[in-house]
């Protein structure tokens, strides 16, 4: 079974909303939310325990707010931070491990984010790993020089990064232009919207406003 | 600064994510219509640039190292809507693949760092003939305004940042703040030199100093202390003080004994203070090579 992006992405902005909506002292709303997401971990083929150790990435930030709020002596508020920032970020990861960055993006798309937005991400992510692997051999370059510690090297290095982006770009739109580039990025693959989207939406839906009003 | 998701309110979240879904509609508007076409890649090209310079640690102090954090720099290279958008589709990158920042309080991130950050960069860079001077004070606003309204809309939210907590904060920010403004400017004149075309002009920026130094000299004794240093305080409690000084001194207590007024002797021993260093430094730089200074 798989679902629209839109569909997943939608569900999880509500999930999301209605996490951050919780008060500090409504327990059972807050396990019944946290419960979701490891629900649906349970079901989904991604590495679980990956999973699990990576939604801890954003501890230390909520780890922060709750030592100030642990000082304060309000240790209900404290746990109350941590958990809710555990499983805000577990259920993302669901969402962003299980669909591939174009998906999310053309789903974004779909939702009404401005096109030419999406076509710079695009075009970010297209060219992220080799401005990496560029920057990369510039350190080692500068490292190999023994400049290290020099403001000068490093800055250079920044100014010869920017110039190679420029002169890539440049490369990048005579390509285009060479495969037929008139102004707009053919879109070949269209998101299709089932029938099981619009149910699932609605029972994902539904659960949520129960669970947030009832309890 | 990026916020992550579970800290911000629902309110918060709500107010930043319609300004930000505004914001966001009208600068890819205005990019897409100042943008010309063959320069569509050269915004996702400086995009991945960003991300990928910030891989490069410059040393700030000693034992210390910065990255650049991009706004500034974007903002003054292809100019304030292309670099909102620029500065979204990172965030964007940044919440859906490396979990930087929430996916829902992506609205958040995106409006201090995309909008107030890029725009708090760009107005300095604008107004100020002295670019350099414009890029340094619009790269330290864009870091320091972007953080500081991060940390309200986290304090808003949950209610646990106390006063004591604010100023450490605002410390804190105010170093990032000039560890990003010396990176960008230190960058961007690398780029200038680069490009063959030096737009910098170093001498207004010298007589500035020069002129508030000068200010400072003939103001800052209305507002010096009276009362001795630490040590004088601790040599005189103790009674290690010398009754007399051990050789004849030219401007002793940093007086100036040709004046009458006090705050004129004060004001022309300083003036005669820094215009000795500065010939110091002078002699130093001619003779001394540069390798060993």
């Amino acid at each position: 079974m798989s679902l629209d992006p839109r569909c997943a992405l939608l569900l999880l902005l509500a999930y999301l909303a209605v996490l951050s909506s919780v008060p500090t002292g409504s327990h059972l709303l807050l396990a019944s939310l946290c419960a979701l997401p490891l629900l649906a971990l349970s079901f989904s083929p991604l590495p679980k325990s990956e999973i699990l150790a990576q939604a801890a990435y954003v501890l230390p930030f909520s780890f922060a707010l709750a030592a100030i709020a642990l000082l304060r002596g309000n240790l209900p508020q404290a746990l109350f931070l941590l958990v809710r920032g555990y499983f805000s970020i577990l259920a993302a990861l669901l969402v962003t491990r299980w669909l591939t960055p174009l998906e999310l993006l053309r789903a974004l798309e779909r939702l009404g984010a401005p096109r030419f937005l999406i076509i710079v991400t695009e075009f970010l992510l297209r060219y992220l790993d080799v401005l990496r692997k560029e920057a990369d051999s510039l350190r080692l370059a500068a490292l190999c020089r023994g400049g290290a510690h020099s403001r000068l090297i490093a800055s250079s290095s920044l100014a010869m990064l920017f110039v190679r982006s420029l002169e890539r770009s440049t490369a990048i739109h005579n390509s285009m232009l060479a495969r037929g580039f008139r102004g707009q990025l053919p879109r070949p693959t269209p998101l299709l919207w089932r029938p099981l989207d619009s149910l699932s939406l609605l029972a994902g839906l539904s659960t949520l406003a129960s669970l947030r009003f009832a309890l | 600064m990026h916020i992550p998701d579970g800290i911000l309110s629902a309110p918060i979240l709500g107010g930043f994510g319609l300004a930000s879904s505004l914001g966001v509609l009208i600068s890819a508007k205005r990019a897409e219509s100042s943008t010309q076409p063959h320069r569509l890649p050269l915004l996702g090209v400086l995009g991945a640039f960003v991300f990928a310079a910030q891989m490069v640690n410059f040393p700030v102090g000693p034992g210390a190292s910065g990255h650049l954090l991009g706004g500034a720099l974007l903002a003054a290279t292809i100019g304030p809507w292309a670099a909102s958008i620029t500065m979204t589709a990172i965030l964007i990158l940044q919440a859906l693949l490396f979990q930087d920042g929430g996916v829902l309080a992506l609205a958040a991130n995106v409006f201090n760092m995309a909008f107030l950050g890029v725009w708090a960069a760009w107005l300095p860079f604008r107004s100020l003939s002295n670019k350099s001077l414009g890029l340094f004070l619009g790269a330290f606003l864009s870091v320091l305004l972007s953080a500081l309204l991060a940390l309200a809309q986290v304090s808003l939210s949950s209610g646990v940042l106390t006063r004591g907590l604010w100023l450490f904060c605002l410390a804190l920010f105010t170093i990032t703040g000039l560890i990003e403004a010396t990176i960008t400017l230190a960058a961007w004149q690398a780029i200038e030199r680069l490009a063959g075309r030096s737009t910098t002009n170093p001498k207004p920026l010298r007589y500035a100093l020069l002129s508030l130094s000068v200010v400072i000299l003939f103001t800052g004794v209305f507002f010096a202390s009276s009362a001795p240093d630490v040590l004088e305080y601790f040599q005189h409690q103790s009674g290690i003080a010398p009754s007399s000084a051990p050789f004849p001194s030219l401007m002793p207590d940093y007086e100036w004994a040709l004046f009458d007024l006090n705050w004129l002797r004060k004001s022309a021993a300083s003036l005669a203070g820094l215009l000795a260093v500065f010939g110091l430094s002078v002699l130093i730089s001619r003779f001394v090579p540069r390798g060993q200074q």
